[in-house]
C-alpha cells in the first residue's frame, strides 16, 4: 500500500466512507421525502392504527418488565464468577441476538405450540393456549430483547468497583441492603442502557411474532406487523407507521446518547 | 476490646500467618513491601476474608475460628474501615453517605441526623452535607470517609494507606488530624502504610509484613535502631547487611568484613547510619577500625545533603554534605576511603 500516493488513498477512502455514508442517509431521506404529510391526521385517528400503537406499546413495555425480572437475576448470577455452566447458560441467553427472527418464531411454536414442548401441557392443564394470544407477542418481544439486558447488565455488574460493598459490608450492610443502596445505583447506567435496546429490540420485533403469535388484527398485530400489512395495500399508512417507529428509535438513541459517544 | 489475631489464610499463591495483639487505644501500623499481605492482614480482621486456621478476637468476642465454626460476617463486627481512596458512593450526597451505617444499623431519622452532623463536625466539615462526592478534593474525601468510618461508633479502626490518595500539600494536615481522631479513638486501631512517616507519627508500634509474615513488630525506636530486614532499612533509610560474626568480625555474604563491637556471634544483620561513614581523599590516619577503599557508584540528592552510594564487598551509602562533595571531588567512578568506627556499627542475631 505504501506506493499509493497518500493523497490518492485519502481519496479512494473519503469516497467510499460517503457511500457507506448514503446507504444509511437515503432510505430515512426516502421516508421523509414519500410521507403523506397532508394525510397524517386522518391517518393517526384510524382504529387500526391506535390498535397496532397499542399493543405495540403494551406488548414492548410487558416484555421489558420481563427481561428486567427475569433477566436482572440470571446477570447477577453470570457476573458472580466464572463456570463452564455460566458460559453455555450466557450462549443460550446471548442467541437471540444471532438467531434469525423466523427461526426464534418457529423455536417458540414448538415450545409453546398447541402440540409444542410445554404448549400441550400447558393447555391440557391448564386450558390456556399462547399461540395468537396477546401474551404471545410479549413472550416473542421478550425472547428477542431481553438478551440485549442481560448482556449489558452483566457487563455493568463486572465492572463496577466491588470494594464499595466492602465498605457497606464493614458499615453493617447485609447483602439485600448492598444490593439495593450499592450494587444496583452503580450499576444503573448499564441497566438502562440495557433495558432501552431491550426495549427498541422488542418494539420492532416483527418475523418471530408473526410466525409465533399470528397476524390477528386487534390481538397480536403490532406497529411492525401493521406496518407489513399495510405496504400491501395502503402504501401511505405503511410510510406513516413506519415514520412514528423511525422516530421512536432516533429518540431511543437521543436517550443513549452518553453510551455512543467515544470518551475522550 | 483488645483484638488479638493469631491465625492464617492463603492469599494466591501466598500464604498468610498473623501474630498481632492491638490493646484498646493502641496503634500498630503494618509495613511491609507490595503483596507482603497488609491488605490481607486487614481484610482478615474486617471480614472481608475469612481466616483459614487460627482465630481472630476482639474483646471477648470470637470473630473468626475456622475450628469452631465461628465466622461473624463483616456487617455484624463493627469495624470502622478507612480505605485508600475514600471510596464514596458517587451516586448519593455527603450526609447520605456519612449516615449509611447509621442507617443500616437501623437508627432512627434524628438519630441519623445527629449522628451525621457530630460526625461532619468532628472531621471539620460541617456544613459538607449536602454535597456531591465529585465536589470534594482528595483530603476532603478521605475526611468524608472517616466520618462514616467513625459515625456508627464502631469497636475498632481499620485504615487502609488513608494518606496515599490525597497530595503531598493536604497530607500534612491531614495527617495530624488522622492522629488526633486516633487518639480520640477508645479502641484498637491497625493501620496499612507504606510512608514511613505516617508509621512513625501515627502508630505507638510498627509490625513489619514480609512474605505474607510479621517479621518484625516493635516501636518506632527499636525498628529503626535494629530493623531486620531490608525493607526496613531502606525505609528507615539505614544500610543494611546480612552476614556472620565471628569474634567481633562481621562478614557480609560477599565476604567483606568490619570490625565490630558486639558480643554477637554467629548469623546477625548489621546497620550502619549513613552519616556515621568518614570519606576521605587518602587513607585516614586516627583509630577508626574499619578503613578501605571503594568506588563511587552514584551520588544522589538526599534531604539534608547528599547521599554517596559505595561499590564493594561492603556496599553502603554515605550521606555527606553538598560541600563536602565538592571539597572531595566526589564523582560516579571515582575511588574514596572510608572510614568506620566500630561501635557505629548496629548488630543483631538473627
Amino acid at each position: 500500500m505504501s506506493h499509493v500516493p497518500s493523497r490518492r488513498r485519502g481519496f479512494v477512502l473519503g469516497a467510499l466512507a460517503a457511500l457507506g455514508v448514503l446507504l444509511f442517509c437515503l432510505p430515512l431521506a426516502g421516508l421523509v421525502a414519500r410521507a403523506p404529510w397532508r394525510e397524517l391526521g386522518s391517518q393517526l385517528a384510524s382504529s387500526a392504527v391506535h390498535d397496532a400503537m397499542r399493543l405495540s406499546l403494551v406488548s414492548s413495555v410487558s416484555a421489558l418488565v420481563v427481561a428486567v425480572v427475569l433477566g436482572l437475576p440470571i446477570a447477577v448470577w453470570l457476573a458472580n464468577g466464572r463456570s463452564a455452566l455460566r458460559t453455555a447458560v450466557r450462549i443460550v441467553v446471548m442467541l437471540p441476538i444471532v438467531l434469525p427472527p423466523v427461526v426464534a418464531g418457529i423455536a417458540l411454536l414448538l415450545a409453546f405450540g398447541r402440540s409444542g414442548l410445554l404448549g400441550g401441557w400447558l393447555e391440557q392443564t391448564f386450558g390456556v393456549s399462547l399461540p395468537f394470544t396477546t401474551l404471545a407477542t410479549v413472550v416473542a418481544a421478550a425472547y428477542m430483547g431481553m438478551p440485549f439486558f442481560v448482556l449489558s447488565a452483566e457487563a455493568g455488574l463486572r465492572s463496577f468497583d466491588r470494594r464499595h460493598l466492602d465498605v457497606a459490608a464493614t458499615l453493617g450492610a447485609g447483602p439485600l441492603r448492598r444490593f439495593v443502596t450499592v450494587t444496583l445505583p452503580l450499576v444503573l447506567p448499564s441497566l438502562r442502557i440495557g433495558a432501552l435496546l431491550c426495549w427498541a429490540r422488542a418494539l420492532g420485533e416483527f418475523c418471530a411474532t408473526q410466525v409465533f403469535a399470528g397476524n390477528l388484527a386487534g390481538t397480536t398485530r403490532t406497529m411492525p406487523l401493521a406496518c407489513g400489512i399495510a405496504m400491501e395495500v395502503d402504501p401511505n399508512l405503511a410510510i406513516v407507521l413506519s415514520m412514528i417507529l423511525a422516530m421512536v428509535s432516533v429518540a431511543v438513541l437521543f436517550l443513549l446518547r452518553h453510551g455512543l459517544q467515544v470518551p475522550r | 476490646m483488645s483484638l488479638s489475631l493469631h491465625g492464617g489464610t492463603q492469599r494466591g499463591s501466598l500464604a498468610c500467618r498473623f501474630d498481632i495483639d492491638v490493646a484498646d487505644g493502641e496503634t500498630v501500623a503494618l509495613v511491609g513491601p507490595n503483596g507482603a499481605g497488609k491488605s490481607t492482614c486487614l481484610r482478615v480482621v474486617a471480614g472481608l476474608l475469612p481466616l483459614a486456621e487460627g482465630r481472630l478476637a476482639c474483646g471477648g468476642d470470637v470473630l473468626d475460628e475456622p475450628q469452631a465454626g465461628t465466622f461473624v460476617p463483616s456487617e455484624q463486627r463493627g469495624v470502622g474501615w478507612l480505605p485508600q481512596d475514600a471510596l464514596l458512593l458517587p451516586h448519593a450526597s455527603v450526609f447520605d453517605n456519612v449516615a449509611y451505617g447509621l442507617r443500616a444499623r437501623g437508627a432512627t431519622a434524628p438519630a441519623v441526623r445527629a449522628g451525621v452532623a457530630a460526625a461532619l463536625q468532628q472531621v471539620g466539615l460541617p456544613d459538607f452535607g449536602p454535597r456531591r462526592p465529585s465536589e470534594l478534593s482528595g483530603g476532603e474525601a478521605q475526611r468524608v470517609a472517616l466520618a462514616r468510618a467513625l459515625a456508627p461508633k464502631p469497636r475498632l479502626l481499620l485504615l487502609d494507606e488513608p494518606l496515599s490518595a490525597v497530595d503531598a500539600s493536604a497530607r500534612l494536615l491531614l495527617r495530624q488530624e488522622l492522629q488526633r481522631h486516633l487518639t480520640g479513638f477508645a479502641g484498637p486501631r491497625l493501620l496499612v502504610t507504606h510512608d514511613v512517616l505516617d508509621a512513625f507519627v501515627l502508630a505507638d508500634r510498627i509490625a513489619v509484613l514480609e512474605g505474607g509474615r510479621i517479621v518484625q513488630v516493635g516501636t518506632a525506636a527499636e525498628i529503626g535502631v535494629r530493623p531486620r530486614s531490608q525493607f526496613v532499612a531502606d525505609l528507615v533509610g539505614l544500610n543494611f547487611l546480612r552476614g556472620e560474626v565471628r569474634d567481633s568480625v562481621f562478614t557480609t555474604q560477599d565476604g567483606g568484613r568490619l570490625v565490630v563491637a558486639s558480643t554477637v556471634e554467629g548469623p546477625a544483620v548489621a546497620t550502619v547510619h549513613p552519616r556515621a561513614i568518614a570519606l576521605f581523599h587518602e587513607r585516614p590516619a586516627g583509630s577508626p577500625r574499619n578503613v578501605w577503599q571503594a568506588t563511587v557508584e552514584a551520588i544522589e540528592p538526599a534531604l539534608t545533603g547528599r547521599r554517596v552510594r559505595l561499590a564493594g564487598a561492603v556496599p553502603l551509602v554515605a550521606e555527606v554534605t553538598a560541600a563536602a562533595v565538592r571539597e572531595l571531588g566526589l564523582a560516579a567512578g571515582r575511588s574514596i576511603w572510608i572510614a568506620l568506627k566500630a561501635t557505629e556499627v548496629q548488630v543483631a542475631a538473627l
